[in-house]
């Protein structure tokens, strides 16, 4: 197979002289890599049995012929340029103008794009409002050009804070902060998508709960969230754990919905939860239908429950983390919702390698769940996250919000422990 | 293959934040105003050593073995998106530059350092040499470029006193270093004596060829150096002058109006 060279754009006796050279050691190296053995491969030490791998001499990148091409192609025009430099005779490729870059500048305008963007400029009201927040930690916007402040009051004139904030300008003390803040204040559409949760019918099915919980990860306010923070839909709540434990299966078409891990749990680890020498304690999956009915398979999802010894539910807990965002992972069940020591946080597994179950989510490699054998380079996108298209849907958007204040907000976002007591 | 891979097979360190001392130093780099200027946009990132970079996603190929042998992937690099093996922009940078390195090894003269005239061999020594440059370190033949001569000195200059500020370390020799302006190559290893002044050495086992200089005048050079900020202190050792990557410059920078 010949090579698909790219065109020189200069030309000199030296350069010259070494294009024609690099050609013809590149189509060797190529045309020789099968007789070329005892240069690859150590050979000598190498198994005799077929089962045995040789032992490549190489460094792993450079193993593949076909890889070794593509590098081979790309690098004469560059090397060709080095050459031309040190030559130092006139023509195209020296002078270090504009236009004499080997690799055709300028860039096309997707490219510019791609660079603009890489060099952290990108010209998007969140991605812009953001870069302001991080380098401005607590600082008042700025004015607008027409003198107005930037942050409209949604009644056609403007305030001098985000919408909410309650800053004074003249607070030089608030206007230049003793210390730099970890956790940017949120972004208007982070705070938008709250705000709308808090209004029916909207905050319908929790929401505005949820709502409540999403700000304190985005604010990183890893305090607990408790009964107190459920308000008035504290017995909606109860009324919906109880009656799942009453009438849900411990296990359906759709997998296992509730297990009693009580004999499992130490006396330590029933204390610390805490649980009575009378209750039980079970590991409640609320993502299915039953669950979904209750409005609380997006809540929770998994949760701890106590049941007394009545049959009655007296806790549930849970920590509200995300495999898109930030996790507690590896938590011991008996600390779920618990505070946390602020180490424990890890970047979801999204974002290292990965496999997918059956329906594209997202299972640690060499989970039971895995479909295939496939295994997925973390993330490094919000489209990449699934479930996160539609625009349209509150907890696809919301999704999206806690990936995004992952990938573009410096791994903003803490983990907020639930515990919520009924008794 | 990606977007993304294109544009760094055809714009090498597109990110503008190439590792080396130029960076830190005023004038040159990445300044934002009426237009956007982006320096050091063609240059290796590596501009002293020829040590390929042997990493698959941050992971040695011992690890990438054992990987594959559980999943039984395709142990190489791959150009598509979406498989474990996928590579990075970075790395996919990284390793276009030690491919580039290799062949201007192998089919320029002498040191390969500074000229640019093809060197006289067989075809056989030439492609010996290519894999020499991407070999593990086990496998290296230290009788044969670039192993047998990159590494050599051309010279030294007696610094006799330093000073260190915000990382940037800045020498001064008696007599003239000697190092001409008409390059961008040259490169330092410190050897100082004693003191604070250790501080200012550079440890050949982690920058064989030494590091990039930037010369300030007849007598003064600048290097990267990670450390406390230090007035200026008197010093007593020697430096040996090196030389990588370059002739007149590698350098080219491209101007967005």
């Amino acid at each position: 197979m010949s090579f698909n060279w790219p065109d020189i754009p200069f030309s000199g006796t030296e350069v010259d002289a070494f294009v024609v050279e690099y050609k013809a050691l590149a189509q060797t190296i190529y045309d020789d890599w099968d007789n070329d053995a005892d240069l690859i491969y150590d050979l000598e030490n190498s198994p005799v049995s077929r089962h045995g791998a040789v032992i490549p001499k190489l460094k792993a990148p450079f193993r593949k012929k076909e890889s070794l091409k593509t590098f081979l192609e790309y690098g004469l025009l560059y090397s060709s340029f080095i050459v031309k430099q040190r030559a130092s005779n006139s023509g195209p490729g020296t002078d270090f103008e504009l236009g004499n870059s080997p690799f055709t500048p300028p860039l096309s305008t997707r490219e510019r794009i791609k660079l603009f963007e890489d060099l952290g400029c990108v010209f998007t009201k969140e991605a812009m409002e953001c870069a302001y927040q991080k380098n401005n930690p607590g600082k008042n916007p700025p004015p607008g050009l027409d003198g107005d402040d930037i942050f409209s009051d949604g009644n056609g004139g403007s305030t001098s804070s985000p919408p909410g904030g309650d800053a004074d300008p003249d607070d030089i003390d608030q206007n230049f902060p003793d210390e730099e803040q970890d956790c940017p204040n949120k972004t208007i559409r982070e705070s938008l998508l709250i705000t709308l949760a808090n209004i029916p019918p909207f905050s319908s099915c929790y929401r505005d709960k949820k709502a409540a919980l999403l700000e304190k990860y985005l604010t990183c306010d890893g305090t607990p969230f408790t009964e107190s923070d459920m308000g008035g839909k504290l017995g909606s709540l109860e009324s919906g754990v109880q009656s799942f434990y009453d009438e849900a299966p411990n296990v359906s078409s759709e997998g296992t919905l509730k297990e009693n891990i009580t004999s499992e749990l130490t006396q330590e680890q029933k204390d610390r939860i805490p649980a009575g020498p009378t209750d039980t304690v079970w590991l409640f999956n609320f993502y299915n239908t039953w669950g979904e009915n209750r409005c609380l398979h997006t809540f929770f999802g998994s949760a701890l429950v106590v049941i007394n010894s009545s049959g009655k539910v007296i806790r549930i807990k849970d920590d509200f983390d995300f495999v898109y965002g930030n996790t507690l992972s590896n938590r011991d069940v008996s600390n779920y919702g618990n505070s946390y020591d602020p180490e424990d946080v890890q970047p979801g597994f999204y974002f290292g390698p990965h496999q997918k179950d059956r329906d594209q989510n997202p299972v640690p490699v060499g989970d039971p769940e895995a479909f295939g054998s496939t295994i997925y380079p973390g993330i490094t996108e919000v489209s990449q996250v699934h479930g996160t298209k539609n625009s349209l849907h509150p907890t696809e958007i919301g999704r999206g919000i806690v990936a995004n204040a992952y990938l573009n907000g410096n791994g903003r976002g803490t983990p907020v422990p639930i515990n919520i007591s009924f008794e | 293959m990606n977007t993304s891979y294109f544009l760094t097979l055809n714009h090498y360190n597109g990110g503008a934040a190439p590792n080396f001392i130029q960076d830190s130093l005023p004038g040159v780099g990445v300044s934002i105003g009426s237009s956007l200027s982006v320096y050091n946009i063609h240059q290796f990132r590596d501009v002293m050593d020829v040590d390929a970079y042997g990493k698959i996603n941050q992971k040695t190929a011992a690890y990438q073995i054992l990987v594959n042998k559980a999943f039984a992937a395709d142990e190489y690099i791959n150009f598509d998106a979406g498989e474990y093996n996928d590579i990075g922009t970075t790395q996919l940078a990284y390793y276009l530059e030690d491919v580039t390195k290799a062949m201007l090894l192998a089919v320029l003269d002498g040191d390969s350092k500074r000229t640019s005239t093809v060197g006289v061999g067989t075809t056989r020594a030439k492609k010996s040499i290519f894999y020499n440059t991407l070999y593990r370190d086990e496998f290296k033949d230290y009788s044969i470029k670039p192993w047998s001569n990159w590494n050599d000195s051309v010279g030294v200059c007696t610094p006799t006193s330093v000073s260190r500020s915000n990382n940037v370390a800045i020498v001064t020799t008696t007599p003239a270093h000697g190092m001409s302006t008409a390059y961008d190559d040259w490169g330092i290893v410190m050897n100082l004596n004693t003191g604070i002044a250790t501080s200012f050495n550079i440890s050949t086992s982690t920058y064989p060829n030494g590091v990039p200089v930037k010369i300030i005048d007849a007598n003064t050079f600048a290097y990267k150096n990670t450390g406390i900020n230090t007035g200026t202190t008197s010093v007593v050792g020697i430096a040996s002058i090196q030389v990588g990557w370059g002739g007149t410059s590698n350098n080219l920078h491209l101007y967005f109006t």
